[in-house]
């Protein structure tokens, strides 16, 4: 059986053979079998004698006795069914003896840290070893792959190297403590030997006992850590704690001597103790403070954090509409008339900034942030609305402002528009301010005049921007009415032809009309155009009526002053009292009121911005703010002004509560048709209804705030106008009358 | 508002030495068909507004408002030209005092 073995590596071929060859002994006739068992017996002990000193030396590293290849060949000598297992049992003594030796000796260092060391000196030189005695028992080897043992010496050697040190119980401690105390270390901040502990690792993997030897206490004793850390977010600020967790979580993800697995899971730890657990309070303590200064990398890192958490974006979304809540109803009630859209829209900027930035475009923040603005925005009632059109209109006249600049705050304004439940106030407020920028030119562009319109058109219909539209239109038909007019003039008074006066010819359904003055004292000279301009006009324009607006009119009057003339701008109330000062010196304010017919309290301010502030043209006697029936006033004669052409304030344009009131009461007007046209839409198409139904289904069509008792009220008129009628059989039903 | 031919005068009749001269006048008017009653008795709506038809179409055509004119009778009675032309085709009788219908004027 042994002859079988041919060694076809000449490196192993046999320089001295104890062994007589087989072939010899065959030729001999065998008569008494009995000796040889004993010679062999004693042979085999030999043999066996020497493979031990052999292993033996191999493995305390001295120059063996005899040479590898002799044991090379004893191996092969002895590597039959019959030897085998002793081949093996030997094998595993000397080994186990030897490791018995070393653990001895290891367990004899009292650091850890020295053990640490010698362990690993003791693998590597075992590992050689372990390979020169692979070679030595590779026959062997060979054998067993059939016995589906492969690589047997390798593994017996792994596995007692694995059991007799590792599994010691004290080396086995030791060896986990200085793992998870270098690991300890190093999230202190110190450096650590990754080749050692990948090394150590790595033996316990390839023995397969990482998990039960380490992993399942380096998981605890990491829990452990960072809930030791997660107590720090007491004392630490939640920015340096979110800061300090998410290094944590780099580091810990970088360990890439431990398997990605475990890695893994120490995330999933630090993420529990460090984020989830913490998350209520986190949020509680520092977000408000994050949110109000911007800090968009750590709100990120908060994001990022929550993100791994199970519902951590939802508990951000939850803090992120509180705060929204809280700051908005601040802005909204705390901020007045002038500030308010202004902070608005710059709180709206920083949001979305942060929700840009740091909540990755998240699609449930934006959602957040329009339903809450749109919520808050609309619990005060009209005066958003109100506001939101002032400062448009406040844009609209800035002289500061490029026309990108302006398009840029449009955008802006048109999202807060959005927003606004009562767009019909805004509709008012804007239409009247739009008239005021029509009417005295103050618009600083026309194409972004015409860019609000076209915008609020497409936000909400035709009809919502009807007025306006008809509102440029007249404007632009006056221009061709004043051409034709200047040519008409020019034919039938060629001597009045060069005077230079325009008139705005407006409908009166666009424009919100204030009743005319019609006592008013206007001078000769202006009765006369006025009249003229009347018989013109009625001649091309068949059936219609004018009413002058004096209050809109305006003027510039040329003022001869002691050292200089100048031009006035002023309304023609102001004119109209300045020049009764051509014919009077001084004039007391119930006079000039007699001579004019102002209306007193209108009076009152014409005369305070002619005789207050830098525009002093009158001096009134007494220095005083009011202005009372008996004060008199002088014409400045020594006024002057480095201005060639000066601008009066026209005190009276500021908008007085009575407009106000009316432009309210428009709007409430308004609303009712828009109930009424409502009402009778949803009976046409239900013809019967209950009033509860009714009454849902019309809060449901009105996007407009509607009062319980406005609308009960709209519905008994519409009964009184036979639209529709109470159902005989029962009183709580309403039918429609065709 | 044109703001052109600044250099000229309202009144040159009027001396220099004034202290005050208008120079530049810009009036304001607001026109409104010359009627008695402002609602058409037709559509109830205001004859100042194009009647309940125009409106509806004025979706489609942005300057349908501007067509909408009254119309007046002998009776001196007015309305939407288009709700009385509608009117005439059944009745041509004034639908406010019965009178036979006949135009007197129509706005423009």
């Amino acid at each position: 059986m042994i002859s079988l073995f041919t060694v076809t590596d000449s490196r192993f071929c046999p320089q001295s053979n104890k062994i007589p060859p087989k072939s010899a002994k065959k030729s001999l006739p065998i008569v008494n079998f009995r000796g040889y068992p004993i010679i062999i017996e004693h042979l085999l002990e030999n043999q066996h004698a020497q493979l031990t000193d052999g292993l033996k030396a191999i493995l305390y590293s001295k120059e063996p006795d005899i040479s590898l290849e002799n044991l090379f060949q004893i191996v092969d000598n002895l590597n039959d069914t019959e030897h085998r297992e002793r081949l093996f049992q030997l094998l595993t003594d000397v080994i186990e003896g030897y490791l018995n030796n070393e653990k001895f000796a290891l367990l004899n260092k009292s650091r850890d840290g020295v053990v640490f060391c010698h362990l690993l000196a003791l693998w590597r030189s075992y590992s050689q070893k372990v390979i020169i005695i692979k070679n030595v028992y590779i026959k062997y080897d060979r054998c067993c792959q059939n016995g589906l043992k492969y690589n047997a010496v390798q593994m017996v050697c792994t596995e007692l190297f694995k059991n007799i040190i590792i599994l010691e119980q004290t080396l086995k401690n030791r060896i986990v403590s200085q793992l998870l105390l270098t690991i300890n270390e190093s999230r202190q901040g110190n450096v650590l030997d990754k080749n050692e502990i990948d090394t150590i690792i790595s033996i316990l993997l390839q023995m397969d006992i990482y998990k039960d030897v380490f992993e399942n206490r380096y998981l605890l004793e990491s829990k452990n850590y960072f809930l030791e850390q997660s107590v720090l977010v007491k004392s630490k600020s939640v920015e340096e704690f979110l800061k300090q967790t998410n290094k944590c979580i780099s580091t810990e993800a970088r360990r890439e001597y431990l398997p990605e697995e475990s890695n893994e899971k120490v995330l999933k730890i630090i993420y529990e103790e460090m984020v989830a657990n913490n998350l209520d309070y986190i949020l509680d303590k520092g977000f408000e403070s994050l949110m109000d200064s911007s800090h968009t990398d750590v709100l990120a890192i908060l994001y990022d954090l929550c993100k791994n958490v199970p519902h951590g974006v939802e508990i951000i979304a939850d803090h992120f509409q509180k705060y929204i809540l809280l700051k908005c109803t601040t802005i909204v009630v705390r901020t007045t008339e002038k500030s308010m859209i202004q902070e608005i829209i710059e709180f709206k900027d920083k949001l979305e900034a942060v929700i840009a930035t740091s909540f990755g475009e998240n699609r449930l923040f934006s959602e957040l942030l329009r339903t809450v603005f749109t919520k808050v925005i609309n619990t005060k009632g009209c005066e958003p609305a109100q506001n939101l059109a002032k400062y448009l209109d406040s844009k609209l006249r800035s002289k500061y402002l490029n026309e990108n600049a302006l398009e840029n705050i449009l955008k802006k304004v048109m999202v807060i528009f959005r927003y606004i439940q009562e767009k019909d106030v805004f509709e008012a407020y804007y239409r009247k301010d739009l008239a005021r920028r029509l009417i005295f030119g103050k618009s600083t562009s026309q194409d972004e005049e015409r860019s609000v319109i076209s915008k609020l058109k497409v936000e909400c219909g035709e009809y919502f921007t009807a007025k306006m539209e008809g509102m440029f239109r007249d404007v632009n038909v006056s221009r061709d009415i004043n051409a034709d007019f200047k040519q008409y003039l020019s034919n039938v008074h060629p001597n009045l032809a060069h005077s230079d006066i325009s008139v705005m010819v407006l409908t009166n359904s666009f424009w919100t009309s204030s009743t005319g003055n019609h006592q008013l004292v206007v001078p000769a000279d202006l009765l006369r155009y006025q009249s003229i301009f009347r018989k013109y006009y009625c001649f091309t324009h068949n059936g219609r009526k004018l009413d002058w607006q004096s209050n809109l009119a305006h003027c510039i009057v040329r003022a001869s002053f002691a050292n200089s003339v100048k031009e006035l701008q002023v309304s023609l109330f102001q004119t109209i009292v300045l020049l009764l000062f051509n014919d009077h010196d001084t004039l007391t304010t119930s006079r000039i009121q007699e001579l004019t017919k102002i209306d007193p309290s209108e009076l009152k301010i014409v005369l305070r911005s002619l005789s207050w502030g830098k525009t002093k043209i009158l001096i009134k006697d007494f220095d005083e703010n009011a202005i009372a029936p008996t004060d008199s006033f002088t014409f400045n004669r020594n006024f002057s002004d480095k201005l060639f052409r000066i601008k009066i304030n026209q005190l009276q344009m500021k908008e007085s509560i009575e407009e106000q009131k009316v432009t309210e009461k428009n709007i409430l007007v308004d609303r009712q048709f828009q109930m009424d046209a409502a009402i009778v839409r949803i009976l046409k198409r239900k013809r019967i209804i209950s009033h509860n139904e009714l009454v849902a289904e019309v809060y449901n069509v009105m996007n407009l705030p509607v009062a319980p008792q406005d609308l009960k009220k709209r519905i008994e008129l519409l009964i009184d106008r036979e639209y529709i009628k109470r159902d005989s059989d029962n009183t709580a039903m309403y039918t429609y009358i065709a | 508002m044109a703001d052109e031919n600044d250099n000229d005068r309202i009144d040159d009749n009027q001396k220099p030495e004034k202290m005050f001269t208008l120079k530049k006048w810009n009036a304001v008017a607001m026109w409104s068909w010359d009627v008695e009653c402002d609602t058409c008795a037709i559509c109830r709506v205001q004859v100042m507004d194009a009647c309940l038809r125009c409106q509806a179409e004025s979706k489609k055509d942005s300057y349908g408002k501007q067509d909408c004119v009254v119309v007046w009778g002998e009776c001196n009675h007015s309305f939407h030209y288009c709700c009385m032309s509608l009117w005439v085709k059944q009745n041509n009788r004034c639908p406010l005092c019965q009178q036979e219908w006949s135009i007197q004027r129509m706005g423009k």
